[in-house]
């Protein structure tokens, strides 16, 4: 049978396997179904494509969850089409010509896309050949051209497009490529009377037009600034955008140099919440996600018995918070409230870590809970292992057909430490793997990991420090821009390559917005640490993670965090 | 064969540079050479004294250099420069020592020459042996090339022409970039410069759906009919032709690209930093044929 965990591009799964695999994620709801103009930001993998195809209106018109199916239609509008890739434009001398050429691909985009979704979901709309025929009648006086009838309105249109696409393509690979600027698509002569027209088919009538549009990292700047442009319309009863980015600090400005505004054009989205967030809100979405993909598979153990934890894990733990008990109780001989509970809630695990002997194997990882603190928020960094897990018992098993029903610990463990080796493999090259990635760099983040994972340890190890499994770290103490600059490009590097990832927190005291960084929790397995963590972080200066990135030198362990946790809250 | 008139090189830091140069010049009744300097890389080992001595053998044999100054990384400003170059110079007959060429610069270069000339003559020498450690480091994205960017259709599944080289992660760098439907690898034949074990080949995701072809890169004219009978079997495909074999694949392929009527797409993956010790040694016995630059075979 096949692999139930397969991480598959959403954009390729067929609407009615989409709507089964799917788990709706509640908290972006309210804004998906909006007219407002949204930028979804998340790194990749953590499941912008499924969000944006899940509201797009052939999944929306299937899904009996949705009442009203007409009044916000979604257009999945992918990014990823070499036609975007072309660089032609570069070729103009002037500035506006290049933005003329890069808009018209963007519109041949848009239509094609737009076109593909009625076609596939012609049926839905029904209406009569009258309107068909007025729509084509409005469009070929608008357009200048005459369309053929060989097919529905849509499949007329795309034809239209195909044609439009194609021709453009030639001249600007002619000679006289200048001649592309005397006829070209815009989103204002184009897309504009094209939606306005499909809104005289009666089920549209009073439909808002979502365009999703997907994967926008990998486009150019120029391209950027257009779609930016086109979000400072503002005018939102015809059409809203949807944008996915996997870029960290998105381009907000625009073609005409302008600037668009969070709040005021756009509502900003940040799905990277999830990688460093209360644990029980993603451990609950993870484990739905995995039970859901049982229950296809027609695997009828719950999420706990086909992953289960090793005895030997769950004994060790036991024996450290008994062992953590025990000193609550000498610490605290007249205990107040939940003072003992908390102490072994914040030192139980820390003590199994820590006090495993250095010689003995690593621990043996397992259990659905260690494997979505592994995956660090990021659904496909869950699905991954889990996929390899599938498969390497499906080898071990002498049956080949018969279905897995648990994945052993040992199995477990031993995918986790091969791929938390890999891993470090990865890190070890990261330059080669990075667009803009020095040698130096590359040398500059294995430092700097290798001292994050020495400095973990001895946090781990350490018995006075307050919360000895915080993994994650803020920057402070920055003396010079320069020093800034220097961080900043191994954290941009780290960043890119997903060794880090980074939300925005602000101090509770002064408001003010800082980076929170958190890094890939695969990394740690292999060091024999901790991968569940602490709600919690710690602060680097911007000297000590210099000098472990440049010199190699340990960083300093404070025993007390000269900032207070309690003035970070996470800001959504 | 007849006589050639204008060598075109571009200066490079590795021993082959000088040692085939110096072959050509000795071998061929040259009268000019343009030499292709890219101006970024100048600070490279060997480049001054290699340009020092290409110079003193063309001093020798009275033979005029003319020099045409590049940037690396400007290779839109590159294409202007080029443009305007060839437009006022044409030489009768041409030698392309395409030995030290960025595989784009080739591209580039056949693309004006075309406009013009019906043939020309190629080059290209081995060294004795590669680095082992690295070749080429910090990748950018993958690119489209410019003028040779095909006919995509909307609605059709892309298939990446990867033409496998020695350097890691370039390949997958196209695949998740451009997230094909199929790929089609053409992958070196035999063991020169222990390819089967340095060929890539070996280091991409196999879970793919991978079509794999052998080829011989250094022979031209058989490259060009394998490629193209591929081309054809996934003519109803947006293709995405890319080169990472020696140098020799960039004339294949652009051929191939001249084959399509100009409808696939040529592509690359640009490098920043170049092993200073890339190859060493230059196997004397090179390789000379001619290209012609129309769309026929």
């Amino acid at each position: 049978m096949n692999n139930p965990f397969i991480f598959d591009r959403p954009n390729t799964i067929d609407v009615d396997e989409f709507i089964k695999f799917y788990i709706k994620d509640n908290i972006y709801t309210r804004f998906l179904e909006s007219t407002r103009n949204i930028i979804i930001i998340g790194v990749r993998g953590s499941g912008k494509t499924s969000t944006l195809r899940y509201y797009s209106f052939p999944v929306q018109y299937k899904n009996p969850d949705v009442k009203d199916k007409f009044s916000i239609i979604g257009i999945y509008i992918p990014n990823k089409h070499p036609i975007l890739g072309k660089r032609e434009y570069l070729l103009y001398e002037n500035i506006d010509k290049q933005f003329v050429v890069v808009e018209h691909f963007l519109c041949i985009n848009i239509l094609s896309n737009i076109c593909d979704t009625f076609i596939d979901s012609y049926e839905y709309l029904k209406f009569e050949k009258e309107i068909e025929n007025k729509i084509l009648t409005n469009l070929s006086y608008i357009f200048e051209t005459s369309f053929p009838d060989t097919g529905s309105l849509f499949e007329n249109l795309k034809l239209f497009i195909t044609k439009e696409s194609n021709a453009s393509q030639r001249k600007l690979n002619n000679n006289n490529f200048e001649s592309f600027v005397d006829y070209s698509f815009s989103f204002n002569n184009t897309i504009i009377p094209f939606l306005e027209q499909i809104r005289l088919i009666p089920s549209l009538n009073n439909s808002h037009f979502s365009l999703f549009f997907d994967d926008i990292q990998d486009l150019g700047e120029i391209h950027k600034k257009i779609i930016n442009s086109w979000i400072a319309y503002r005018d939102n009863k015809l059409f809203s955008f949807k944008i996915a980015t996997a870029e960290i600090k998105p381009l907000y400005t625009t073609s005409t140099n302008g600037v668009i505004l969070e709040g005021h054009d756009f509502v900003k989205l940040d799905m990277t919440r999830r990688i460093f967030n209360k644990a029980s809100e993603f451990n609950s979405f993870a484990r739905e996600v995995i039970s859901r993909r049982l229950q296809l598979a027609g695997i009828e153990n719950n999420v706990d018995e086909f992953l289960p934890v090793a005895d030997s894990f769950n004994d060790g733990l036991k024996k450290a918070k008994i062992k953590a008990k025990k000193m609550a109780q000498k610490k605290y001989p007249h205990p107040k409230g939940t003072q003992i509970n908390d102490y072994v809630a914040k030192y139980g695990r820390a003590i199994f870590f820590r006090e495993r002997n250095p010689k003995a194997n690593l621990p043996t990882y397992s259990g659905i809970d260690t494997i979505i603190d592994i995956s660090t928020g990021v659904i496909r960094n869950l699905l991954t292992p889990i996929f390899f897990m599938y498969e390497k018992q499906l080898a071990n098993n002498k049956n080949k057909n018969e279905i897995v029903l648990t994945i052993p610990p040992s199995v477990q463990k031993e995918i986790i430490i091969k791929r938390s080796e890999s891993f470090w493999e990865r890190i070890r090259n990261i330059d080669s793997e990075i667009d803009n990635c020095t040698k130096e760099v590359a040398l500059q983040i294995n430092n700097f990991f290798n001292q994050l994972m020495i400095y973990l340890k001895k946090r781990l190890k350490d018995d006075k420090i307050s919360e000895p499994r915080a993994i994650n770290f803020i920057i402070t103490q920055y003396s010079s821009e320069e020093e800034k600059t220097k961080i900043n490009e191994l954290i941009n590097a780290s960043l890119r390559s997903t060794l880090l990832y980074q939300r925005l927190v602000s101090h509770k005291a002064t408001g003010e917005k800082i980076p929170l960084f958190i890094p890939n929790r695969l990394m740690l397995p292999v060091h024999g640490l901790d991968p569940h963590g602490q709600y919690s972080h710690f602060p680097i200066s911007a000297k000590s993670f210099l000098n472990a990135a440049e010199n190699n030198i340990e960083i300093p362990l404070f025993t007390e965090n000269k900032i207070d946790d309690k003035q970070l809250e996470i800001e959504f | 064969m007849n006589k050639i008139d204008t060598l075109i090189t571009v200066l490079g830091w590795e021993d082959r540079f000088i040692t085939g140069n110096k072959i050509l010049l000795d071998k061929y009744n040259i009268n000019n050479i343009i030499l292709i300097i890219f101006t970024d890389y100048l600070y490279m080992r060997n480049m001054q004294s290699n340009k020092a001595l290409i110079e003193k053998k063309a001093n020798e044999l009275d033979i005029r250099i003319t020099y045409l100054n590049l940037n690396y990384s400007d290779s839109v400003g590159n294409w202007k420069i080029l443009n305007n170059f060839f437009k006022n110079n044409l030489s009768q007959s041409i030698l392309i020592n395409t030995t030290t060429f960025p595989r784009e610069t080739i591209w580039t270069l056949l693309f004006f020459l075309k406009n013009n000339k019906k043939r020309v003559y190629y080059s290209y020498f081995k060294p004795k042996k590669y680095n082992t450690n690295w070749l080429t480091k910090n990748h950018k994205n993958p690119r489209l090339f410019l003028k040779h960017s095909g006919i995509f259709k909307l609605n059709n599944e892309i298939t990446l022409f990867i033409i496998t080289g020695f350097d890691k992660n370039r390949m997958q760098l196209l695949i998740d970039y451009y997230e094909p439907q199929n790929i089609v690898i053409f992958n070196q034949e035999g063991n020169q410069f222990e390819n089967e074990k340095r060929n890539n080949i070996n280091n991409i995701d196999r879970s793919l759906d991978i079509d794999i072809v052998n080829i011989n890169n250094y022979n031209v004219d058989s490259s060009i009919r394998i490629i193209n009978k591929k081309i054809i079997e996934y003519n109803d495909n947006n293709i995405i032709l890319v080169s990472h074999g020696p140098k020799l694949s960039a004339l294949s392929t652009y051929k191939c690209f001249l084959l399509s009527n100009m409808e696939i797409a040529l592509a690359y993956v640009p490098a920043k930093d170049f092993s200073p010790y890339y190859s060493s040694g230059t196997n004397e016995d090179y390789i000379f044929g001619e290209l012609s630059l129309n769309n026929e075979l």
